[in-house]
């Protein structure tokens, strides 16, 4: 299956240059983070399709994930 | 308070429907913008406010009690924003002066103001700008002993905080103490902007690990974003205190000014 992923702020250097990841069937966010080469500590905000989800989240075939690092400039 | 005097000395503004009095006229009669509103007079200065927040909008600003948590970035232009938009009263937090560093995009830091308290400052601005605002600056950094006292009689918190380990325990001691609140932060082109109801987790959920590296300290901080981030949460105050709405409240809403994407999240 195949999931499409955006990286903000930091974590933009870790974004698929094709803005997609392939994964195997039943793949959890902590399996894409893997293939993304992304520590779970650094990404403190994930959403699938638009709503939060925890780490464990089970994927599917075109999903959209966000990832977000702490942001607190002011 | 003398409704006739009132209404003599306001002027229709036929192309906004209003009957609207000058600044002049209302400190000639010794009335408040509220004695104004109550006699369905419009002050001058909020007649273009008028189409979109109406007499009783306005009214429910000039009676509204906000507590903001930082006079920096975020804090320089949201409080502008809001004192303008008619926020009766302001009570600004912050234990830090103005920086040389500062002046990339905080409004109020400028060579003449450096080493001076941000709250100071601030309130010298908002009683040139907005006469009507009453401002309460503490020059004292938000902590657990004074948290009850700056808290009490507000009916909003405004978190412009700079930094990830300062902002869960005031998004804790503002739901502690039963008080909505709006925050923003910003990373570089990033910013980010939601709300909290006590009790309905939000954008705080950023935040929970205190100890985590701030994207802001490898991407800085940028004035369009800053000024982006800051009216964005003004939008939301003004909303929120001219309508009861929290229109942001459980949500975050992200943009990239580096892709131009704006998205609305939900965290619950």
């Amino acid at each position: 299956m195949r999931v499409q992923v955006k990286c903000f702020a930091t974590l933009s250097r870790y974004a698929p240059a094709s803005g997609a990841v392939d994964l195997a069937e039943g793949a959890s966010v902590a399996d894409l983070l893997a293939a993304l080469g992304l520590a779970q500590d650094e990404v403190k905000l994930i959403f699938r399709n638009n709503r939060h989800c925890a780490v464990d989240a089970s994927l599917a075939d075109g999903d959209e994930v966000r990832l977000f690092p702490a942001v607190g400039g002011g | 308070m003398d409704a006739g005097s009132i209404r003599d000395r306001a002027v229709p503004d036929a192309r906004r429907g209003v009957l609207a009095i000058p600044l002049a006229d209302l400190e000639a009669l010794g009335v408040t913008p509220l004695d104004a509103l109550a006699c369905g007079v419009v002050p001058a200065l909020w007649v273009r406010s008028a189409h979109s927040l109406n007499a009783e909008a306005l009214a429910r600003l000039a009676r509204a009690r906000v507590l903001v948590v930082g006079a920096g970035g975020l804090g320089g232009y949201l409080l502008e924003l809001v004192a303008r938009a008619g926020v009766g009263f302001l009570r600004i937090v912050d234990g830090d002066a103005f920086e040389e560093t500062n002046m990339n995009r905080q409004l109020l830091a400028e060579p003449a103001t450096l080493g001076r308290w941000k709250v100071e400052v601030a309130a010298e601005r908002l009683v040139r700008v907005a006469p009507f605002c009453q401002v309460d600056p503490r020059a004292v950094a938000l902590d657990a002993a004074n948290a009850p006292s700056l808290f009490a009689g507000m009916d909003l918190v405004v978190d412009c905080l700079g930094g990830v380990d300062v902002r869960r325990p005031l998004h804790e001691t503002a739901a502690a103490a039963g008080l909505p609140i709006v925050a923003a932060a910003v990373a570089g082109w990033t910013a980010v902007v939601g709300s909290e109801r006590p009790g309905m987790p939000g954008i705080s959920l950023l935040w929970q690990d205190e100890k985590a590296g701030d994207a802001e300290e490898h991407l800085g901080s940028l004035a369009p974003t800053v000024a982006l981030a800051a009216s964005l949460q003004a939008a939301e105050v003004v909303r929120f205190l001219a309508t009861g709405e929290l229109s942001l409240a459980g949500k975050l809403l992200h943009a990239d000014l580096s892709s131009w994407e704006f998205s609305l999240y939900h965290l619950t």
